[in-house]
């Protein structure tokens, strides 16, 4: 199967940042550490990318950062995947009056303002990581559920659904052994966009002081960056490029996988 | 002495409601109007009709998948809205079901071995192991050997191999009716032959009943006993094979008749 | 009479070398109905979307032969002369009316397109009222939606758009099969009719022995992408010599006689990629000797392409078999 560059690049950057989150630390320094050499720009002695106003190793800060994205992207996407085929199966096989409640129910988080959502849940429970997921998955999940409700609406009449009804089994196995199945094509990809997605609402957030202030994460590094923009670049720059080639990396592969998908 | 019917239609119909907009008056159609029809042990009944005949709705309804507006199906004198547990289940197992090969009728994602394995372990409560001897029997004798079909996918088949396994799966909990809704329509003429072949000697091994649904009136008198003729809903004529085709009463069956043509088939041998 | 068509030796393979078409050739003259007829896999679609030079995949190609229009040959033509030949010097209609008409446009408006393309706007409301009236459609016609017609009058609609430009030849690739039994006939007629008007030159594609009967003068029989047996149309299916072809035609069921035996020819079409050695039809011919039948493949001789279509046992190629 011939893999298309951009896929094996994407592939690439991805197996590296699932490698940097997961020895972190013994690549390289503690990025809490700060210390007396504040805002030395990249390739100085023992700081290849620099470091901040605090003293803090910028490589290391960015390495660790790739864990919250990771997790923030990886769960969120999980977590929207199953509410979305959960809501949007049962929609879907149900019909009627169940079909149109669930799918109020769609629009309306569909329609809900992700800053504005994100600073209530933050302003009343406070800050933390797993807030952040919570206000993102949130967000995601009725996509998921629109596209999965039209396939099993569909599918519902197919004559093999019907063959399986015949053949003995109740409704609930129908849905999940015959008709699922089929869908998780669509699923898997709009899960793959959402990774994207979400490392960059996370990096929203943190950019606004949102997120969680004890770990790191590259929207927070662009908050503190904010202020040596002209003098320090370096904080700037390299956890925005972190952000966009992941983003990016997550939208290739979430397309690659729809052209595979649709191509049988 | 007439067998008691297995499977029977009292005056059934079956309506369906139109989308008519946020402020026109609910208007119905109706699929099926007042259908009465019954099914004897063994014997092959044809439905007959073209597209809006209501012959596919009639199907659905003999198969329990659909419930009618008014009148009753009834299954070995039970009618099926009342059957619970253990009836319901006799029925189920039973009556089957061989739908058009559309690539629709076979779950696209499972194994054929899987998909007629399906009534074995739901209908008949079968543990996989066993599903799966009897599922490679079941192909066997369809003429799939199982070595060969058991693990292949519904795509890498053609049409007249995909209904063989329509019918393997029909047979597998071993039914007394088999509904079959236009079961060669979609396939060649040379491959149709050796499915309705197979369907015959099936029935004759077996002792099954047929319903066979079809626009095909060759098909009808090569394979039925009797033959039901619908048009919009309803019944124009009904009676054995020989007495409707030779001598048809009805115009809708006469012009039917006239339209199937064939005459081809006179020009050779036989 | 003239031929309009003439494809000569036309082969269509795929990328990677296999051949869906091999070596075909038929004519199809001015005022006639010919009916090319096989069923899936006997390569009689890609002979016709080789003639309008619409191959569904990028893959197949031409890898051979010619096919003259008017002794213009279509399979040299560049895809800007296409745009003027294809719809205006060919027409054709396919299958599923509904999957050829747009679900959001008046089917007037369809008609008009096809005037359209090929540059003729002008008095073009006359000239479609007048298409849907030479088709049989009832005025009023022209406003109405696709949704709204049955399947019939959609093809009818097919047929008049096909036509607008008034081609020389018109290609039909089962222009019946999806249509109720008792519509088929009046399309059928309604072709006919055409011929007879506008002498119109027809290939009518089809699995279905009883359209050819009723409507075409001669015939081919498609067959593992060669053409087996051609000939007139009443000949043929009196005393059909090709064995291929007299299967066939005792898989027919009728309405008139129930069958002792359900006849079916023993296997199945080869697939393209994995063709038999010698003639294609020999690992399920009755007749097939390994000496020629399954060593060299024969040529079309005479009409029929049979080492033994000579011999008068092939004339009951299958009686052994209860046919």
């Amino acid at each position: 199967m011939r893999v298309p560059p951009s896929v094996a690049l994407a592939a690439g950057w991805l197996a590296l940042t699932l490698l940097a989150a997961a020895f972190a630390p013994l690549l390289a320094m503690d990025p809490y550490a700060g210390g007396p050499d504040a805002l030395l720009p990249p390739l100085s002695p023992g700081h290849w990318l620099g470091t901040d106003d605090l003293g803090r190793d910028i490589f290391a800060e960015t390495l660790f950062g790739t864990r919250v994205s990771l997790t923030v992207g990886v769960t969120t996407a999980l977590a929207g995947a199953v509410i979305g085929v959960a809501v949007g199966a049962t929609a879907g096989w149900l019909g009627g009056v169940a079909d149109a409640a669930l799918m109020r129910l769609t629009e309306l988080f569909q329609t809900l303002p992700r800053f504005v959502l994100a600073l209530v849940v933050i302003a009343l429970f406070g800050p933390g990581l797993v807030k952040v997921i919570f206000v993102i998955a949130a967000l995601a999940w009725p996509q998921t559920a629109r596209v999965v409700r039209a396939s099993v609406a569909t599918l519902r009449a197919a004559p093999f659904v019907d063959a399986a009804r015949v053949g003995g089994m109740p409704g609930a196995a129908l849905v999940l052994l015959e008709i699922l199945p089929n869908v998780a094509g669509p699923v898997v990809v709009l899960a793959a966009l959402d990774v994207a997605t979400a490392i960059l609402l996370e990096a929203g957030l943190g950019f606004f002081g949102l997120g969680d202030p004890n770990l790191v994460s590259w929207g927070a590094m662009l908050n503190e960056a904010q202020q040596y923009l002209r003098g320090a670049w370096w904080m700037a720059v390299f956890p925005g490029c972190a952000i966009a080639v992941t983003v990016l990396a997550f939208n290739r592969l979430g397309d690659a996988l729809n052209a595979a998908s649709g191509a049988r | 002495m007439a067998p008691e019917p297995l499977l029977r239609a009292d005056n059934v119909s079956r309506q369906f409601p139109q989308r008519g907009g946020m402020f026109a008056r609910r208007a119905w159609l109706r699929a099926v109007n007042g259908v009465s029809l019954s099914v004897a042990p063994g014997e092959t009944v044809a439905i007959v009709g073209e597209s809006g005949s209501g012959k596919s709705t009639l199907g659905r309804m003999l198969l329990g998948l659909l419930a009618p507006s008014s009148g009753s199906v009834s299954f070995r004198g039970e009618a099926l809205g009342g059957l619970r547990g253990a009836a319901w289940r006799r029925f189920r197992r039973e009556v089957q079901v061989v739908f058009q090969d559309t690539g629709a009728s076979l779950n696209p994602r499972r194994s054929i071995g899987d998909s007629v394995a399906v009534p074995l372990r739901w209908n008949l409560g079968l543990g996989r192991a066993e599903a799966t001897r009897r599922a490679a029997a079941l192909l066997d004798q369809v003429g799939l050997p199982a070595g060969q079909f058991l693990g292949r996918l519904p795509h890498t088949l053609s049409g007249g191999q995909r209904q063989r396994v329509g019918i393997a799966r029909a047979l597998a909990s071993d039914p007394s009716v088999v509904v079959a809704d236009e079961p060669v329509s979609a396939l060649d003429v040379s491959v149709r032959a050796q499915v309705l072949r197979l369907m015959r000697q099936s029935q004759a091994q077996r002792g099954l009943a047929y319903v066979f649904i079809t626009h095909d009136l060759g098909v009808v008198r090569a394979i039925a006993d009797r033959v039901v003729v619908m048009r919009g809903g309803k019944v124009v004529e009904a009676g054995s094979v020989d007495a409707v085709l030779a001598n048809p009463q009805h115009e809708y069956t006469r012009a039917l008749l006239a339209a199937s043509g064939a005459p081809v088939a006179e020009a050779s041998r036989r | 009479m003239s031929a309009v068509l003439q494809v000569r030796g036309l082969s269509v393979a795929l990328a990677n070398g296999t051949r869906l078409v091999d070596d075909v050739s038929l004519d199809v003259g001015a005022g006639e109905i010919v009916g090319l007829v096989g069923e899936s896999g006997s390569g009689k679609s890609m002979t016709a979307y080789a003639a309008l030079g619409l191959f569904p995949t990028p893959h197949a190609r031409i890898a051979g032969g010619a096919i003259l229009l008017d002794g213009r040959d279509l399979a040299r033509l560049t895809p800007a002369e296409w745009r003027e030949v294809r719809g205006a010097r060919i027409g054709m209609v396919f299958q599923d009316p509904s999957s050829f008409l747009d679900p959001l446009l008046p089917v007037g408006r369809q008609v008009a397109e096809a005037l359209a393309a090929h540059g003729e706007s002008r008095g073009a409301q006359a000239r479609v009222a007048a298409l849907l009236a030479q088709v049989e459609l009832p005025d009023g016609v022209a406003a109405r939606y696709p949704h709204e017609l049955s399947g019939g009058q959609k093809q009818r609609v097919l047929i008049a758009a096909a036509l607008a430009m008034r081609p020389r030849l018109l290609i039909a690739d089962e222009p019946t099969t999806a249509l109720d039994v008792s519509v088929q006939a009046g399309i059928l007629t309604l072709l006919q009719r055409l011929r007879d008007e506008m002498g119109l030159a027809v290939l009518l594609i089809t699995h279905d022995l009883g359209v050819i009967e009723r409507t075409c003068a001669r015939v081919y029989v498609m067959y593992a992408g060669q053409i087996v047996e051609s000939g007139n149309t009443a000949a043929l299916f009196a005393a059909p010599r090709h064995p291929y072809t007299q299967g066939l035609m005792a898989s027919l069921l009728s309405p008139a006689v129930r069958p002792t035996t359900l006849f079916s020819i023993p296997g199945t079409v080869p697939p393209a990629a994995d063709m038999p050695a010698g003639c294609r039809f020999h690992p399920r011919c009755p007749l097939a000797l390994p000496d020629p039948c399954a060593a060299r493949p024969p040529e079309l001789t005479g009409e029929v392409r049979c080492w033994r279509a000579e011999e008068p046992a092939t004339a009951k190629a299958w009686a052994a078999h209860g046919a």
